[in-house]
């Protein structure tokens, strides 16, 4: 994997990460509603899950190594994060916004 | 919405273009339509002879199709955001009351239903000021200028993108045709300007009330929309689940109508091309042939929405590849509409014609420029 499409992953990521972030503090503020909160979510694990499956079985140049293993560990926390804002309860979700947050912020 | 998420306001000025485009040629042709009483398509093949409107009915097709197949899938994806029931299982039932909706509902009662309630995405333009934006650089985002925040080749992929999206050619076939079937003559011609002023107008201050959602809350927190569920998370910021609902309901109908006329849009070309009788206020016996061109279309996208290709990209491609077709869409226009064996004295006058012209030079640029970007920015993603 190139530079430009771990930062390409990377981003995309971080995307993920914020819009679950976003999701789970109107979730948490009782200003979604359950069902969007659950299929929208889902749709976002979703696609965390496919950029961490692709990551997973990459490889790259030794001087990328650490940046891959570590948006590879984070794909897998935002993945599994945001498969749980799906189904968390209110009193969660804001718990689950702080995390997804820092995630994004990490992989900015 | 990613124009405003990657470039915040600074595309807001495309919007007024393609807005003023699309009132320039969809008013040439209600003209067109109400003094010679013919539609679009019907012209393309008269002026262009045989292969050519051929080829052109073929490039509208693909369109068509894709943009019908997408937005099939956008009211799948939206009814399962509202009731949480599987997408596959959304997707027949979204076709098939699409399909019941077109043959059951006179004309008047589709535009009014979908039309009434996808005004519920001016949700979106109460949000755009709920949400507080940077009203300046909102004012200098209608200045074009240079650009922040992304490479020139993306902004350049997002111009012709929604240039594309606010010109595509469903849009007048089903205008003119619309004109036709409603009888328009030389009375009309009032109605016609203010129509396709108003009707598009909204259409872009829609545009512009996105572009300003994603600019304010989306860019900053790095969102990128990629799903038909981010933009409702504006209105649900602004305004809590109530928002969300509109949104949603909105998105449900606006798609949901855009469908039918896309699909609609198809069956018309595919009728006057080949000369049958067509027309939705005929019985579907009468126009049996135009009524099975329809339902073909309404199959074949529903076929294509089950592959599971995501709609939302259909719909990015559907666009890019609207804009390679727009010059044979927009050329035949231009020139039935300053043919005086048509129009007699109702020919464009000197500012349709200067602006006809610019617009044309301008559709060309960008149906030469679109595939290049798009596979030089990988569709917009840098």
């Amino acid at each position: 994997m190139s530079a430009k499409a771990l930062t390409q992953k990377s981003t995309s990521l971080e995307s993920l990460a914020a819009e679950g972030a976003l999701l789970a503090r109107h979730a948490g503020a009782g200003k979604s509603t359950h069902v969007f909160t659950r299929v929208h979510s889902g749709y976002l694990h979703e696609a965390a899950s496919k950029e961490a499956s692709s990551l997973r079985t990459a490889t790259t140049e030794p001087a990328l190594e650490l940046k891959l293993q570590r948006v590879t560990s984070l794909a897998g926390k935002v993945g599994a994060d945001l498969k749980r804002v799906g189904h968390a309860s209110k009193a969660e979700q804001p718990r689950l916004a702080r995390e997804l947050e820092a995630a994004a912020k990490e992989l900015k | 919405m990613q124009a405003g998420a990657t470039f915040r306001y600074q595309l807001l000025w495309v919007v007024v273009i393609g807005v003023a485009g699309i009132v320039v040629y969809s008013e040439m042709c209600g003209r067109v339509a109400a003094v010679a009483k013919r539609p679009v398509f019907d012209l393309v093949r008269e002026r262009t002879g045989f292969s050519a409107g051929l080829a052109t009915l073929a490039a509208s097709q693909v369109v068509n199709l894709m943009t019908c197949a997408a937005e099939v899938g956008g009211v799948a994806i939206c009814l399962q955001l509202l009731s949480g029931l599987p997408y596959r299982l959304l997707i027949p039932l979204a076709v098939v009351g699409l399909a019941v909706a077109s043959w059951v509902l006179p004309f008047e009662w589709i535009e009014r239903v979908f039309g009434y309630l996808g005004l519920c995405l001016l949700v979106f333009a109460v949000a755009a000021i709920k949400l507080q934006p940077d009203w300046g650089s909102v004012a200098h985002g209608f200045v074009p200028g240079s650009h922040t925040g992304g490479s020139l080749s993306v902004y350049l992929y997002f111009v012709v993108g929604l240039l594309g999206a606010a010109m595509t050619p469903y849009e007048v076939y089903f205008y003119s045709s619309g004109a036709v079937e409603d009888g328009w003559g030389l009375k009309e011609l009032g109605l016609n300007k203010v129509t396709s002023m108003i009707g598009y107008g909204l259409g872009g201050f829609l545009s512009f009330a996105l572009m300003i959602v994603a600019g304010t809350l989306f860019l900053p927190l790095g969102i990128d929309p990629q799903f038909l569920g981010t933009p409702p998370l504006g209105a649900e910021e602004a305004f809590g689940q109530v928002g969300l609902l509109l949104a949603l309901v909105g998105i449900l109908f606006a798609v949901g109508g855009a469908a039918i006329e896309t699909c609609f849009s198809g069956a018309y070309n595919t009728a006057q091309f080949f000369g049958w009788r067509w027309g939705k206020r005929e019985r579907p016996a009468a126009a049996s042939r135009f009524t099975l061109a329809w339902v073909i279309i309404f199959t074949l996208a529903f076929l294509v929405v089950m592959t599971g290709y995501d709609p939302v990209k259909l719909t990015e491609y559907s666009v890019i590849f609207s804009v390679v077709a727009l010059p044979l869409t927009y050329l035949p226009i231009l020139l039935v509409a300053n043919d005086r064996t048509y129009m007699g004295s109702k020919v464009n006058g000197k500012l349709a014609n200067v602006l006809g012209v610019l617009y044309f030079i301008l559709i060309l640029a960008i149906a030469v420029a679109a595939i290049p970007l798009m596979l030089i920015t990988h569709g917009g993603q840098g």
